[in-house]
């Protein structure tokens, strides 16, 4: 679940205005080229996040800790070739690992590589407390997400404006009777449309993801599809219909556009996917191996694909984050400074990142 | 223990007698001089041979070289015969441990129900200091010198600014009820600052805010010696001040030689404002250690220590008080 954001660094140098990763609720910094590319283990460890809405508010910077899942990641898009079909990554892990945050700076790189960046922030969202369902013009079996996939529209907009107007749309569409996108026109035009006419937002996102995945094997653009919570996409929901039955996900418009995302049967791109059991619905606390939460039907439709684990600290990562919040005060009780302190919060958080982030907000 | 069944505070005041066999039945820790029709509210199921757990690694973590004689003896000896009491849930050896954060989380605390009480309390914390944090980072270089970021200062000294210094006490001449102003002990003190700061958290808020937020901005407040508590603290002063008059109706004048204060007569007659600065009132029960539940609230806490008390006025009503009416009427101090 994408509660924990990018921290982005406020520093000097610029990029192209525009080029954040949505997904963020505020985000009025710029990229700056703070992680190298070709970063090795010993470059400079900064923090981990913070679970608040604005992480800039506390250290007036925002900061990754780079780790090895995401080196690992890295090196695999540095080498993929964009002949073969996308592969399919997937970061798993017990909760509070890092699995988010890795998936981030993956992200990261990839937008500073100048790849169109297709990021869900969580999948989860979109099968849980949804109002507003509509009946699908497009298939009358499915249902419209008009709120989650407005949203998702502004974010993709915001994220990708350079490619919306180069990429053009491959056939001619029509919204109703007044209303339709010729063939030729730019994709933004089609996103403009799905923003504009909310009922027609579900419809637009499911152009937008098949044009893209079309198109991507031109060679125009390289596409990173990036999908948090992918679990839930195989999972249950708990929306209803109007006879108060049960939904099943595949008759969510956004869910059955996305599943054709991941699935492996176009090239020119990378998929990078992250399990989630925090946002889950009905599976068990502990359970974080992609066999238990993806199911039987959701590990098959995700078979073959690369699983890379994500772990709790080590001992270096662990002593790199508490000198980092020692550096900017944020550990302001006094023990904690004392190597009796530090023990005591190795103790307590087991070296888990999110436990370790929770125990030293208040001290 | 005993067969005893009835708990003490059914224990009618009236039945002196009984009570007095009963408490030395009980074998009650304290062998303090006790005042006649002196009842016991707080009182503890263990007897005075308890002794308090040791909760510290710095104990047990001592070779058994390094121990001095008497220790060593305690360890092997004492150890098959001593009787220890429990340790409390909520006492733990962390480094991070600290009582007055232990005595807020209780004070609470509703329903038994700490966990919840807990984490609200660190929420509180991480409220307070990011709120800190935003103002650090707004702020020119040299105010952030200013500006206090740790939450458990700030918690304290709000704390120790939100303490009264004088309280009332409302006692019976001539058939009415009267406030006098009376020194409070240290433990007294803190217990209102912590007690208002918790019922003007609860009350005075918005439905929909949570106790974090709230108890965070009045904490902030209380820091900077604003905010309601503290303006309950000067309200307080201020009927202390008012009834200053009345101040030799109670015991405690009398003894310390007709007057509360030295200068307490002269500020009655010449009218000066009473100075909020805690220096003036000596408070008799300053004595008394920090976790001392079992003792009864008595005004001038009766230790061991103190003499008996000779000049107890027996004819008015005064000192047939007992905890029973005391404790109902004393709940308007708080």
């Amino acid at each position: 679940m994408l509660k924990r954001m990018t921290r982005l660094v406020s520093g000097a140098r610029q990029l192209d205005p525009g080029r954040f990763l949505h997904g963020e609720p505020q985000a009025p910094q710029s990229l700056a080229a703070h992680l190298d590319n070709q970063v090795p283990d010993e470059s400079p460890r900064a923090t981990s996040c913070t679970s608040e809405d604005d992480p800039v508010r506390t250290f007036n910077e925002a900061c990754l800790m780079v780790r090895k899942p995401a080196l690992e990641l890295l090196r695999y898009l540095k080498n993929t070739n964009f002949a073969h079909p996308a592969v399919r990554y997937v970061l798993y892990g017990e909760t509070g690992t890092g699995k988010t945050l890795s998936l981030c700076h993956v992200i990261h790189f990839c937008a500073k590589q100048d790849w169109l960046i297709l990021h869900i922030p969580d999948a989860h969202l979109w099968v849980k407390n949804c109002r507003g369902l509509l009946q699908s013009a497009y298939n009358k079996l499915r249902f419209d997400q008009p709120v989650e996939a407005s949203s998702w529209l502004k974010d993709f907009q915001t994220a990708n404006e350079r490619f919306l107007s180069q990429i053009k749309v491959q056939e001619k569409y029509v919204w109703n009777k007044r209303e339709s996108t010729e063939k030729g026109r730019p994709l933004g035009e089609v996103v403009e449309q799905g923003l504009t006419r909310v009922k027609n937002a579900t419809d637009a996102v499911g152009i937008v993801l098949k044009e893209l995945k079309r198109q991507s094997g031109s060679g125009a653009f390289r596409l990173l599809v990036a999908v948090d919570g992918v679990n839930a996409l195989w999972g249950r929901t708990t929306l209803r219909r109007e006879e108060k039955s049960l939904m099943a996900p595949e008759e969510l418009a956004l869910v059955h556009g996305l599943r054709k995302m991941v699935r492996n049967d176009w090239h020119g791109g990378a998929i990078v996917l992250t399990l989630s059991q925090t946002g889950s619905l009905f599976k068990p606390r502990k359970a974080y191996l992609p066999q238990e939460l993806l199911g039987k039907e959701g590990f098959d439709a995700l078979d073959p694909f690369i699983p890379i684990l994500v772990s709790n600290y080590s001992p270096e990562e662990f002593e790199s984050c508490v000198q980092y919040y020692l550096e900017n005060s944020w550990l302001q009780h006094e023990k904690a400074q004392t190597e009796e302190g530090k023990k005591e919060l190795l103790f307590l958080s087991n070296a888990n990142p999110g436990q370790l982030e929770r125990l030293c907000a208040y001290l | 223990m005993k067969n005893i069944v009835e708990p003490a505070n059914t224990a009618a005041p009236a039945v002196k007698a009984a009570q007095g066999w009963w408490v030395l039945a009980l074998g009650l820790r304290r062998a303090v001089s006790r005042l006649p029709g002196l009842t016991q509210v707080r009182w503890s199921r263990y007897g005075p041979e308890y002794r308090d757990p040791q909760i510290g690694k710095e104990y047990y973590r001592k070779a058994l070289a390094e121990l001095t004689e008497e220790e060593k003896y305690e360890r092997k000896e004492l150890r098959k015969t001593q009787l220890i009491k429990a340790a409390p849930a909520a006492k733990t050896s962390s480094v991070f441990e600290d009582p007055v954060i232990s005595k807020f989380t209780n004070m609470m605390m509703k329903g038994g129900n700490r966990v919840l009480a807990r984490s609200l309390m660190t929420q509180t914390l991480e409220a307070v200091k990011r709120k800190q944090f935003e103002k650090y980072h707004a702020a020119s270089a040299e105010e952030q010198a200013t500006i206090e970021r740790n939450p458990y200062t700030i918690f304290h000294q709000a704390l120790k600014n939100g303490e009264p210094v004088i309280g009332l006490m409302p006692i019976l001449r001539g058939g009415h009820f009267y406030q006098v102003p009376v020194p409070l002990p240290d433990r007294r003190r803190r217990f209102l600052a912590m007690k208002w700061m918790i019922t003007e958290c609860r009350e005075k808020k918005h439905r929909r805010m949570l106790m974090p937020e709230k108890l965070s901005h009045e904490l902030l407040e209380a820091f900077h010696n604003q905010g309601p508590v503290i303006k309950k603290k000067h309200d307080m002063h201020k009927m202390a001040e008012a009834n200053c008059a009345r101040a030799h109706y109670g015991w405690w004048s009398r003894e310390a030689g007709g007057s509360l204060l030295p200068d307490r007569g002269s500020h009655c007659h010449s009218g000066k404002p009473l100075s909020n600065d805690p220096t003036s009132p000596q408070s008799r029960g300053s004595s008394s250690p920090w976790y001392d539940a079992s003792t009864p609230y008595g005004g001038p806490s009766h230790d061991a220590n103190d003499g008996p008390s000779s000049s107890w006025d027996d004819t008015s009503g005064t000192c047939s008080w007992n905890e029973a009416t005391y404790g109902g009427l004393h709940a308007k101090d708080a």
